[in-house]
């Protein structure tokens, strides 16, 4: 089961990760992925495949997640989206700034995400691997309180 | 059940339905906020795309500027007027028109050869005053160098300021035979086929 999550994760990143700058879905991008990438893809490929395992099991033993960590490093791993499409302009024009205005700032922005964006691929490892420690450590110990909706101790682990 | 546990049960219920309205509130501002980005971004491509209306704005001639060559011979916009052109604004530091510099070497360049259509790529003045790599390194690493009917060149700062007013890193304009501008886009590797269409 770990081989097909991770196997079909890390495609999806091979495939994503030389596609976003274009902003569009275009695969004949995939031929341009570069070598930080592959080893990206290959650790969140991995990392996001053992969390998306662990959160099925907690959930088939009724221990609640906090889905925010992964969540957000699955975003933080696609940010260099914002390297080289209209985004960083236009969120900057609905900001509402002058046209001078973001001429001359957003491409310092648009310049950070094109070529610091392994520095997001980091924050993204961490983020999985918090997650992954955080959801492990729930299902050693805690069980879901249905009332209040937290976790508390199981049985076995009063015992 | 005691009355105390009921009370209990009552304001954990109470606390429940807040905090799910909370986060309803949150998750609309959220779906609102991308509608709204999304929605932007689709206005934008749709009124200025090759493909679909042109506004109005946008059937005005290409102006007469000057680029620099990279190998140092100057041209004039004007002077390339009699072909279908698409003039192509990027920056040396943008990751993906070093993938459409790439995919037009290996997989467009000879259709718009074909075609007839000329590609003007110029580079966004002083690459958007940020440090990137030389536009003769950036040609040579990635495509169009000695290629004929592929110029790459430099341009004064009012062209970029323009034709490039929100410092978009990688932006075209369709020129028809007549100098006209007939669409412009942004990512220009990911639309090329429809470039073509509109050209051809």
């Amino acid at each position: 089961m770990l081989f097909v999550f991770f196997t079909a994760i890390t495609a999806l990143y091979f495939i994503l990760l030389p596609m976003l700058p274009l902003g569009t879905f275009f695969l004949s991008a995939v031929r341009f992925i570069t070598p930080i990438q592959v080893i990206f893809s290959i650790i969140m490929g991995f990392l996001l495949s053992i969390l998306i395992l662990l959160s099925m099991r907690s959930y088939a033993l009724g221990v609640r997640i906090n889905k925010g960590a992964g969540a957000a490093s699955v975003l933080t791993g696609i940010v260099n989206v914002f390297c080289c499409t209209p985004i960083i302009p236009l969120i900057i024009g609905i900001a509402g700034a002058s046209s001078p205005f973001i001429f001359r700032y957003s491409p310092r922005v648009q310049y950070f995400f094109a070529v610091d964006y392994p520095i997001f691929y980091l924050v993204s490892v961490l983020l999985l691997t918090y997650s992954i420690l955080t959801v492990a450590s729930n299902i050693g110990c805690c069980k879901l309180d249905p009332i209040t909706g937290k976790n508390v101790p199981s049985l076995n682990q009063e015992a | 059940m005691s009355k105390s546990n009921k009370k209990k049960l009552e304001q954990l219920r109470k606390r429940q339905i807040k905090q799910r309205k909370k986060m309803e509130k949150i998750i609309l501002t959220g779906i609102a906020v991308i509608a709204l980005i999304v929605a932007a971004i689709h206005y934008e491509q749709t009124s200025v795309n090759g493909n679909n209306s042109v506004t109005s704005a946008l059937k005005k001639p290409l102006s007469d500027f000057t680029v620099t060559l990279i190998n140092g011979q100057k041209i004039s916009s004007v002077s390339l007027e009699g072909q279908p052109m698409v003039v192509w604004f990027m920056t040396t530091w943008c990751s993906s028109c070093s993938e459409t510099s790439q995919i037009l070497q290996s997989q467009y360049y000879n259709t718009f050869r074909s075609d007839g259509i000329i590609l003007l790529q110029i580079e966004n003045y002083n690459d958007l005053n940020q440090p990137g790599e030389s536009l003769s390194n950036f040609a040579a690493q990635y495509g169009g160098v000695n290629e004929p009917g592929w110029y790459i060149g430099t341009a004064p700062q009012w062209v970029t300021e323009q034709y490039n007013p929100y410092s978009y890193l990688d932006t075209y304009y369709l020129v028809n035979s007549q100098g006209q501008i007939v669409g412009t886009g942004q990512g220009l590797g990911a639309n090329l086929n429809s470039v073509i269409q509109t050209l051809a």
